[in-house]
């Protein structure tokens, strides 16, 4: 394991493959990005004392209440992110927002998003377990915390967005892999990447989670992403028309996701460069399914008095119109504007190597440039409670 | 305890209710598996003790019809297949019980030597007197009495009703008696009573049978006796939490009888309740169980029962729990859904309804009333073939002539023997297995995969 990124380190290699960081020797504090979950702790009824349905006092290890039955909240029902640009600045611009809610006929919450900011790259990832695969609620989580610290360590390390996506998808979906204990109970979720900065958004995805452009000017809203499912399917090959394909039983069916059963991960991958400011948004299809539309999503999220100032309240608004749509399925959608605002304070530092051998480069646009380094360990958000970066985590390094 | 089964429970029950639903019925499987024991090997050092007491019917009746001979080697055969060093006795039974062997109120160890000596006094045995089985049952609770950590097991032999002491009489020996031992019943011939038998071996938790024919006694104690001496386990619990303001409606045992442990009950702590289940081999038995809940808002889920197998330490040092399960519940308004019925709920549903339809259409037809016996018969015929009970379907062909099979339309038949309609109500209570496989998915588990490689999505 490469002590300064965390990826895997051949027997025989002398420089980590992916960060070109020596094998031995000091290993940089830690990544240079701050990294947030929108999973909460996954098992916060164990923690809990008091029932929050009949007040008892006890709550039993696997969740339920001694008293009443009822199994108690886990802490992933409703939980919100804010992620604020590096640097001391107060108040510190935000970067990134998201929540994520059980809806309104889901026993759980299966959706799990992460969000990660360095110091010109703002990333965010949004997985939706699958419902008919037992533990899919922590496929889902384990997805969007490793796809997240993985895009930022590669980036971090200089990648360019493209291969620093394809290398979170294969790695969350190792990760989501190791998660089966039998073919046919293989847990499975979703996967969609954003990474924002840097005049570009590279969006990468696997099933049905999908990314939105809308654009705070002129130009349309777009949905950038094209989804593993079977009415996509059926459409692209002439086989149906839309509207029969949509109103297919089949059409959510998915053709691709993450998983032990899976097979090979090949994300997809694109790249794009606005032309004005606005604000990317990834999501579960608990949202899309009630908005397709993009001018519908732009119309619900942008309807705010800065809505590229204050995403977190422009994904609170599109969890609304979900939820006033019935809230059928779990819902999640994360925010980031753009162009992300700048990281006051931040030192620009060639914290390590950023050519040795090993690294890849050859991207688009400031692929090599280094990160600002940050003290901080990757921040663990603690759910529900939202994530406040506004507080300096740690001072430069000399 | 190394020599113990590994105990598992298995829950099928379909979990999901309609908005404002509470009944909810679960099917326990409990098991009990591992190497099986020969019955004839010597205890291991670590296994339970066993002690097993045959009790025979010596009253003056079962000297008709053979029936002493056969009891005889009916009780000698059970005998020689008690295993060295457990412990047994040989009781006869008339208006008091009599001890056969050992000639002192005591268990002996089981050797050779014993064994023969017993069969010896055995051979001896005369019939005489009448019949008082209360009292043989308490001097076989007293002998127990100095085993308490022994598998404790007794087989009782009976040809007649039991006339020569009060109802009110043997009910307090059923009390003073209930937990002490395991009891398997058998009646010969067709004086005595299904129902009283019935009474006597439910209350001891044991199973009773009739044998029409006496030369079938001795293969059928042997049995007996080799069953007892492959239980491993005394005294186990089934032990059931439910939530607060729930309701436990009945606890079933519905394999290999149907048995309502309801009125069991014994309170174990808050919401909580033990219901006895007796002594364990390497054997499966399955219960019922129906509680009704306070309803959850669409979407919650409950524990809607907890069970658990206990065994009670009679040194008071700890209680172990040899397994447990989970009953729950989950609230949804997808009608697809709260409207499932479990294959095995509603296949022990209709054994449960079926024996009940027996035990009704018998007792209206020996007060007379054709109409209630036609019709309680003639809906047991319904169900006997829809769950599939072929030895029940059998024994109502007897009975009633089946005009039509699918509407339960039967008449009943005329001249009827006595051993027949015994034979009917005995084994009313007798169940079949479920076919495996008749579980529904866990709670949020969509539809199965449909077409290939597809998955059915997070939506």
């Amino acid at each position: 394991m490469c002590k300064a990124c965390g990826e895997r380190v051949g027997g025989r290699d002398r420089f980590c493959e992916a960060c070109g960081a020596p094998r031995s020797g000091q290993a940089p504090a830690a990544p240079a990005a701050l990294v947030a979950t929108g999973d909460g702790d996954g098992d916060g009824a164990g923690g809990a004392v008091t029932c929050a349905d009949c007040g008892g006092h006890a709550i039993s290890a696997d969740g339920y209440c001694d008293q009443c039955g009822l199994r108690q909240p886990n802490g992933r029902e409703h939980v919100e992110i804010e992620l604020a640009a590096p640097g001391g600045a107060v108040p510190a611009p935000i970067r990134a927002a998201g929540v994520t809610d059980r809806g309104l006929r889901r026993s759980r919450n299966e959706d799990a998003f992460a969000v990660a900011t360095l110091s010109d790259q703002v990333c965010a990832v949004v997985c939706d377990g699958v419902a008919s695969a037992p533990g899919s609620e922590e496929a889902s989580r384990i997805a969007a915390e490793t796809g997240a610290a993985v895009l930022a360590r590669r980036l971090a390390a200089g990648a360019d967005p493209p291969t620093a996506t394809r290398a979170a998808a294969a790695r969350a979906g190792e990760d989501v892999a190791r998660l089966s204990e039998a073919p046919h109970t293989s847990p499975a979720c979703t996967y969609v990447s954003a990474v924002v900065g840097n005049g570009a958004v590279t969006v990468g995805w696997i099933g049905d989670s999908r990314a939105y452009w809308l654009p705070n000017a002129a130009p349309a809203p777009a949905l950038l992403t094209r989804d593993d499912s079977w009415a996509v399917r059926m459409v692209a090959r002439g086989a149906m028309s839309a509207e029969a394909a949509w109103a297919d039983p089949r059409a959510h069916l998915l053709t691709a996701w993450l998983g032990a059963d899976a097979g090979t991960i090949d994300p997809h991958v694109t790249t794009f460069e606005p032309s004005c400011p606005g604000l990317v948004l990834v999501c579960s299809d608990g949202l899309w399914n009630d908005l397709p539309d993009p001018s519908d999503l732009a119309a619900v999220a942008l309807d705010g008095p800065d809505p590229l100032a204050d995403p977190l309240a422009a994904a609170g608004r599109l969890l609304r119109a979900a939820l006033g749509a019935g809230g059928h399925d779990n819902v999640t959608a994360a925010l980031i504007p753009y162009p992300p605002p700048p990281a006051e304070g931040a030192v620009e530092h060639a914290a390590r190597p950023t050519a040795a051998p090993g690294v890849r480069t050859g991207g688009r646009s400031s692929a090599a440039r280094p990160a600002a380094p940050h003290d901080g360990a990757p921040t663990e958000a603690p759910a529900p409670a939202r994530v406040d970066e506004s507080a300096p985590k740690g001072e430069p390094r000399p | 305890m190394s020599d113990v089964p590994a105990f598992a429970i298995k829950i099928d029950h379909n979990p999901f209710l309609p908005a404002g639903g509470r009944e909810m019925h679960a099917v326990v499987t409990v098991e009990a598996e591992g190497e099986a024991r020969p019955a004839n090997a010597s205890p291991k050092s670590a296994g339970a003790d066993a002690a097993e007491i045959i009790i025979v019917d010596t009253s003056g009746s079962m000297s008709y019809s053979g029936k002493m001979a056969a009891a005889k080697r009916a009780a000698k055969a059970a005998v020689n297949v008690v295993r060295d060093g457990a412990y047994f006795a040989v009781i006869a039974g008339a208006n008091a019980p009599r001890m056969v062997y050992p000639h002192t109120e005591r268990l002996v160890q089981a050797s050779e030597r014993t064994r023969s000596g017993a069969a010896s006094a055995i051979a001896r045995l005369d019939a005489a007197g009448g019949t008082a089985i209360g009292t043989w049952l308490r001097l076989a609770h007293s002998l127990f009495g100095a085993h308490p950590r022994a598998i404790r097991h007794a087989i009782l032999l009976t040809d007649g009703k039991n006339q020569h002491e009060s109802a009110d009489e043997l009910d307090a020996a059923l009390n003073a008696c209930a937990g002490g031992f395991v009891l398997d019943a058998r009646g010969v011939g067709t004086d005595w009573e299904v129902a009283e038998l019935r009474k006597i071996s439910s209350a001891l938790l044991g199973g009773f049978l009739d044998v029409p024919d006496p030369k079938d006694l001795e293969a059928d104690f042997r049995a007996m006796a080799e069953a007892a001496m492959g239980k491993e386990v005394a005294d186990v619990l089934l032990r059931v939490w439910t939530p607060q303001n729930a309701e436990l409606r009945f606890v079933k045992q519905m394999l290999p009888t149907v048995e309502d442990l309801t009125p069991r009950r014994v309170e174990s702590g808050r919401q909580t309740g033990d219901y006895p289940i007796g002594a364990w081999g390497r054997e499966d038995r399955e219960y019922h169980v129906c509680v009704d809940v306070p309803p959850g808002d669409v979407g919650r889920q409950m524990r809607a029962a907890w069970l658990k197998l206990v065994v009670p330490d009679p040194d008071g040092a700890g209680e172990r729990v040899l397994a447990s399960g989970n009953v729950i519940a989950e609230w949804t308004d997808d009608e697809a859904k709260s409207t499932r019925i479990n294959a095995r709920v509603a296949h022990h549903t209709g054994q449960s309804e079926l024996a009940d339809a027996i035990q009704e259409g018998l007792e209206a037809r020996r007060e007379g009333d054709e109409d209630t016996a036609t019709a309680r018969l003639g809906r047991a015929v319904v169900l006997a073939r829809r769950v599939g009970n072929e030895q029940i379907s059998g024994l109502l062909d007897r009975v009633v002539d089946v005009v039509d099979a699918e509407s339960g339309t039967v008449r009943l038949k005329q001249g009827v023997s006595k051993a027949d309609e015994m034979s009917l109500d005995t084994r009313s209570v007798r169940t079949v297995r479920t076919h495996k496989g008749g579980a529904t998915p866990a709670p949020e588990a969509g539809p199965a995969d449909e077409a290939g490689p597809d998955r059915g999505a997070g939506s």
